[in-house]
């Protein structure tokens, strides 16, 4: 017979025990979030330092982020969003497509006086081209859009490019400067009657990614039509929706290509902020040059490079990257500014 | 009376292992709370050394033909301003490059018999690193040593 005071022993024990046992499951629930949630963070911290890393060595280099979909939830620039944290990659301009394993590399585009330096992050691409147009243009603006992505020959994860769809033909496999130096001089060379792919959907499930260059309206996914050499407009279809977006140099296009509106309005708004900033410091600079005795020789050019620089600066203040208009001054003065610091640059004053 | 004290002996053990398990509880958050204190100073040298780095190899401040950069151009050090490199590179640091065989502090008016640039206010209360860097003299074609030093506001 159990005595009242056992019965209590029992009772408190087994009130305690529980008690004992929703604290430490809570205290150790919440402990392991932490850690989940810690070790999501740490990931996306190290995907900056090696960004950091490339962007100040121009090294390129693999990276692996595992279990990708759950750490980035996804990348709105300048922040990767995780669930729970938000990482910024500033100050450095960054394109990054998610994946298990990517490849970081820093593009750098230059116009003589100045350089504009972007990290491009991406995992496996496949780009195949479709020009459907024998105009020379249509293989320009592929090798401009070749040049400024990613060269992995030295790394593991891989960007490669293919060419042309002859109804269901399409050649594939190289890497950036093969098909620089190779397949678009031939192509160059040897005009080709182009025929467009009958089998998209199929090289869509394969994840290729199909980039149209047309004269005319067509129906693609992603469809380039020139303007000139420099300009022209970028047509993105998705289900019955199409938008046009205008490019002025070859990173618009890429920004296009690997994340859409998105990445264009940040690729632009930075690429013109960072124009702006060397400017207003080159300008300074040829003034500063123009007052030293040994600059003599290259007064006259200096003057002309600061009456251009100052035109770039007044588009600048009134530009809007979505005109035509303002598009083809800036290029104009962007030829014109190249041209003269390459004069000055001849005279040894550069 | 020995029922009693037996209740007693019985609510004090449940109350020290009670105690034991909150002082636990405090000793791991508090640890915690320790590391990431550390990671937060790990953190900010590391942006450091990043500022540090960013700098060595700017297009904005190095001659062009130095791809590997580290060799600066005294035209470009004396024509970048604070708020061109903030715009850039953020906020939170200041920094300053000094020429070992030059001094004065280079602006529109030395130029080029100067030797020292500072960009930013300087703070007492930040976590400095310096590096030997090239000064490429622009007017002369000489190549002299400098430091820079880069501070981040702690």
């Amino acid at each position: 017979m159990i005595s009242a005071f056992q019965l209590f022993k029992i009772i408190l024990g087994v009130i305690m025990s529980v008690f004992v046992i929703i604290i430490a499951m809570q205290f150790s629930g919440r402990y392991i979030q932490l850690g989940e949630s810690g070790k999501q963070v740490s990931t996306v911290i190290n995907l900056k330092k090696a960004i950091e890393d490339v962007y100040t060595s121009g090294v390129p280099t693999d990276f692996k982020i595992s279990d990708a979909k759950k750490t980035i939830e996804f990348y709105r620039p300048p922040n990767i969003i995780t669930p729970s944290a938000t990482v910024s990659l500033e100050p450095i301009p960054t394109l990054l497509v998610a994946g298990e394993d990517i490849s970081i590399h820093r593009i750098d585009y230059e116009i003589g006086w100045w350089k504009f330096q972007l990290i491009e992050a991406v995992p496996d691409t496949k780009i195949l081209f479709v020009p459907l147009t024998d105009d020379e243009s249509a293989w320009h603006v592929i090798e401009d859009i070749a040049k400024y992505m990613p060269s992995t020959e030295n790394t593991r994860t891989k960007v490669r490019f293919g060419i042309w769809c002859n109804r269901t033909e399409f050649y594939f496999g190289w890497e950036k400067n093969d098909f620089i130096n190779k397949v678009i001089r031939l192509f160059l060379i040897e005009k080709r009657v182009l025929n467009f792919c009958e089998n998209v959907n199929y090289l869509r499930k394969k994840g290729y990614k199909l980039v149209v260059i047309a004269d005319d309206d067509y129906n693609a996914d992603f469809l380039i039509k020139p303007k000139s050499r420099k300009i022209g407009y970028v047509y993105i279809t998705k289900g019955d929706e199409k938008k046009a977006y205008l490019y002025k140099n070859p990173l618009d296009i890429v920004s296009l290509l690997l994340g859409g509106e998105t990445f264009y309005e940040y690729e632009n708004k930075r690429f013109l902020k960072e124009l702006g900033v060397a400017v207003n410091a080159s300008i300074r600079e040829a003034n500063i040059l123009m007052t030293s005795e040994r600059m003599g020789r290259c007064r006259v050019e200096l003057a002309s490079f600061i009456s251009v620089l100052n035109d770039i600066k007044q588009k600048l203040e009134q530009m809007n990257y979505k005109n035509e208009d303002d598009v083809n001054e800036l290029n104009a003065y962007l030829e014109e500014s190249s041209k003269i610091y390459e004069r000055i640059d001849r005279l040894g004053c550069g | 009376m020995k029922g009693q004290s037996h209740l007693m002996e019985y609510v004090l053990l449940m109350f020290f292992v009670v105690m034991i398990m909150v002082v636990l509880m405090f000793f791991l958050t508090g640890w915690q709370v320790t590391s990431s204190t550390s990671q937060q100073y790990e953190a900010m040298s590391h942006k450091a050394a990043f500022l540090l780095r960013a700098f060595a190899n700017s297009p904005y401040l190095n001659k062009k033909t130095y791809p590997e950069g580290s060799m600066f151009e005294d035209s470009k050090l004396t024509a970048i301003t604070c708020e061109d490199l903030r715009k850039l590179y953020g906020s939170g640091w200041y920094a300053e490059l000094k020429d070992i065989s030059m001094e004065g502090e280079c602006n529109e008016e030395t130029y080029p018999n100067c030797g020292e640039w500072t960009f930013c206010k300087k703070k007492e209360k930040s976590m400095v690193f310096d590096i030997p860097v090239n000064i490429y003299r622009k007017t002369t074609g000489e190549i002299h040593i400098g430091i820079l030093k880069v501070g981040l506001y702690v």
